[in-house]
């Protein structure tokens, strides 16, 4: 289980056990998924693990390999942000400050119905269900045949089962299925044409329902924001999110600007007296014991961007389905955007 | 589909012309502040959120829009720079203040008083406008919106969400949610992995918005403990602005930390002790459920959500149920946002806030947890699963070093700041002791972009840094 569980009174804290997806922690860098499987060994860089030496242990344990090689791992309960982490990438995929800006605009709560396209690998698609369960639903779709049957896989073994539905289907090209009209609360779209199929998206959102489209280059932005209008959206933002990640660690710097110059002396002199034999090794090494206490340097905790980012991954498109009034002429708000779909292709002709 | 619809007593985001945000209660007979008018919201009520209107010319009517075709395309552009952009500059444009536009405020005052409406004023000032034809495309377009906001001011009724309510306040008093932005607060909510019946831990003073966002994925399943240091809770009062259920209110508690620990370190047997043993404390909790799952039929039928009845009866099952153990008023924030949402007499209120401080200050003076409700009990023994700190002026490490005894092991933490050094000391600190595991240290930036036909750049000036954000999981204490 990827989401949390209800945890009624009186029910004992959650455990390992066989069969649940883990997160194994070798080190900051180094991160993989795991199935449980009590009747197998696991290999890692930090040695090899039994199982079922996991199983009803805590999640955030400390576990350590068998034999002599003293190596340990951490094992962590899967997450959606962990899981985007070391997921298997089937195509390009989404990250944390993306996902998080997605579900926050889409404005997702529990009990929502989210339609997504395409489902990639289903980084986000874990997101977007922690964000609707329960009580919500996920429509995800891609035109890989392939990909849709591992992802439903997927889904199913981390319990999303009820919460998430893979279709495969050619939503660029056929449009979300009519019976999704009028049903969704959200959509997001990351197709290399979202333009395409602005009509059936603004035919599947109630109205003011969330619209969204991630793509990498801002001719399509360009494109798909030049059509909202038509499509009976409104509101459009446009935006780049990024998170820029931040390295510490512990440092000396000069403070004392005489001090250290006079360590400084001090250092060359016993080096020399070193160097002519004069003076003992005793004594170099006690120079540097009092050099080191009043060199005139000052620990402090360095903190700087890291070397290499993310520049880009790519602009995020949002829009709300237009609110016509209710109780008023012409047509229920229902139809609206069909009439203005038919209204636009009607013009085009 | 759940609470789309405006009804009586609503509080929301009432927007005007996409940049000034304000919050509205919407109230049959009550007026509100619309640019220089006041007028009635009345007609909205019924209404689906997101709808947008105008001011008649009488300054009072609402007058909803409707749907438009507009098609701005890439091809008008083409024909624009052939045309129109191309040749024209503004090198004979010089800035003559007002002389340039030959209405002047007494003409607009007596267009107003002859019953013209926005619109017509806008064309009369187009008009009259010595530079407006000898200006490109574009910069006719600028300059009629600039116009039109000022005399056409179209307004939206937003409903208030986390995402709109963070950024009107961001806009408007950024202070009051120590500057948390629409961005951070989404990584936050993420990063701690908030999501339905988790049990979390916030400890906050950006004013309720935190406790409001989580309470808002959890759409009142598991439990949410609005923590604090002090002997005073620290206000939060932007919960009352997102018009939560009962069910959601329910699932707030708030508590001192102190009481927390406290609560945590007594045997599960001597905590359900104060009335019941383990069997019977399930039973107690049995009531509960159904009240809290009627209470959220309430709100996902939406339609009939607006029966107050109903929703009091529910509410007043869920907070007794929440707090059988004791009756004392642990659970401020349901106190807090009753307070905005129903229109209580003055008295009434005062009485409310005394019973809710001096409840706060037994808790926090007594610091024995066994007045908790049973379900935060529990948590604090087994741990919650989540947890958000974003109370700037309190040490990083130091309130961490407080919370973390509270957390399950592998539970997940995000600490928001908005200085960065804090938070460096703190991830050193916990690299060095290795009570977290994958511990980073992250910036939020956020760049919204203009996309128009032939206008598409990156908006000129934007907020320079959404705050720090430090993140873990919480490792197990060696067994």
């Amino acid at each position: 289980m990827v989401l949390h569980k209800e945890q009624p009174l009186g029910a004992p804290p959650r455990t390992i056990a066989d069969g649940d997806l883990v997160i194994l922690y070798e080190q900051f860098d180094s991160m993989k998924a795991v199935y449980v499987d009590a009747k197998e060994n696991i290999q890692s860089r930090f040695g090899c693990f039994p199982m079922k030496d996991w199983v009803g242990k805590p999640f955030g344990s400390r576990m350590c390999a068998k034999g002599k090689s003293q190596g340990w791992v951490h094992i962590l309960a899967p997450t959606p942000e962990l899981w985007t982490q070391v997921l298997r990438h089937r195509t390009q995929i989404l990250y944390a400050a993306d996902i998080a800006m997605i579900c926050a605009f889409l404005e997702l709560r529990p009990g929502c119905t989210v339609l997504e396209s395409g489902t990639g690998s289903g980084s986000l698609t874990h997101s977007l269900a922690r964000a609707v369960a329960p009580g919500g639903h996920v429509h995800t779709f891609d035109f890989h045949e392939k990909r849709t049957e591992e992802a439903s896989a997927e889904f199913a073994r981390h319990g999303l089962a009820p919460i998430v539905t893979v279709q495969h289907r050619n939503i660029e090209a056929l449009g979300f299925p009519k019976e999704l009209h009028g049903r969704a609360d959200a959509v997001f779209l990351d197709l290399p044409g979202p333009w395409n199929v602005l009509e059936s998206a603004a035919a599947c959102l109630r109205p003011d329902g969330v619209f969204c489209s991630f793509s990498p280059c801002i001719e399509q932005v360009q494109r798909t924001c030049t059509a909202l209008a038509a499509a009976g959206f409104t509101a459009p933002r446009t935006m780049e999110c990024l998170l820029r990640a931040y390295e510490v660690n512990s440092q000396r710097m000069v403070c004392d600007l005489d001090k250290a110059d006079a360590a400084a002396a001090a250092a060359a002199e016993s080096k020399k007296r070193k160097r002519d034999g004069s003076s003992g090794a005793a004594e170099g090494r006690q120079n540097g014991g009092v050099m080191h206490a009043g060199d005139g340097k000052e620990p402090f905790v360095a903190v700087y961007p890291t070397a290499e980012t993310r520049g880009h991954t790519g602009y995020l498109t949002f829009a709300r389905r237009l609110v016509n009034p209710i109780g008023e002429a012409v047509t229920g708000s229902e139809d609206a955007p069909s009439v203005s779909a038919e209204a636009h292709i009607a013009a085009q002709q | 589909m759940e609470s789309c619809i405006i009804r009586e007593g609503d509080n929301a985001v009432l927007d005007i012309n996409g940049s000034h945000k304000t919050f509205v209660t919407v109230r049959r007979g009550s007026t509100v502040k619309m640019g220089k008018a006041m007028c009635c919201l009345d007609s909205l009520i019924g209404q689906y959120y997101g709808i947008q209107f105008e001011l008649a010319a009488d300054g009072q009517t609402l007058v909803f829009k409707r749907a438009k075709l507009e098609r701005d395309d890439v091809a008008t552009v083409d024909k624009w720079d052939a045309n129109g952009t191309m040749n024209k500059n503004n090198s004979e444009l010089l800035d003559r203040g007002d002389a340039n536009q030959n209405l002047k405020a007494k003409d607009i005052e007596a267009m107003r008083e002859a019953g013209m409406g926005g619109e017509a004023i806008v064309e009369a000032l187009l008009a009259n406008s010595e530079t407006y034809e000898s200006k490109t495309h574009f910069a006719q377009a600028k300059y009629r919106k600039r116009k039109a906001d000022k005399y056409m001011a179209q307004a939206t009724l937003i409903r208030p969400t986390a995402r709109s309510v963070a950024e009107a306040y961001f806009v408007k008093s950024p202070q009051k949610i120590q500057c948390m932005r629409a961005d951070s607060l989404a990584l936050l909510l993420s990063l701690a992995n908030i999501g339905a019946h988790a049990r979390v831990l916030v400890v906050e003073t950006c004013g309720g918005l935190v406790t409001g966002a989580v309470a808002e994925r959890m759409g009142g399943t598991g439990l949410i403990v609005s923590g604090y240091t002090g002997l005073k809770a620290p206000s939060l009062d932007v919960v009352r602005q997102f018009n939560f259920p009962a069910s959601s209110k329910a699932s707030m508690v708030t508590a001192t930390i102190t009481a927390l620990l406290h609560c945590r370190s007594q045997p599960a047997t001597e905590g359900a002790c104060s009335g019941a043993d383990q069997p019977a404390a399930a039973v107690e909790t049995l009531p509960a459920q159904p009240a809290q799952d009627t209470a959220m039929a309430d709100a996902g039928t939406g339609e009939q959500a607006g029966d107050a009845r109903t929703e009091r009866l529910a509410e007043s099952q869920c907070t007794d149920a929440a707090t059988t153990v004791a009756d004392t008023s642990t659970i401020g924030v349901v106190e807090e946002a009753e307070k905005g949402q129903n229109s209580t007499t003055g008295a009434e209120e005062v009485a409310r806030i005394g019973a809710q401080s001096s409840a706060q200050q037994s808790a926090s003076t007594s610091g024995s947890g066994r007045e908790l409700p049973e379900a935060v009990q529990q948590a604090c023994r087994q741990g919650f699963d989540c947890c958000i700190l974003a109370s700037p002026l309190v040490q990083p490490l130091a309130l961490l070093r407080k919370v973390l005894p509270l957390l399950a092991p592998s539970a997940a933490f995000a600490v928001f700041s908005n200085y960065l050094q804090p938070l460096a000391e703190c991830m050193l600190a916990l690299q060095v002791s290795k009570e977290a595991l994958a511990v980073q240290l992250q910036e939020s930036w956020w760049r919204e972009h203009q996309v128009l036909p032939g206008r598409t750049h990156p908006e000129m000036v934007i907020s320079a840094t959404g705050g720090y954000i430090l993140t873990g999981y919480k490792v197990a204490p060696p067994s």
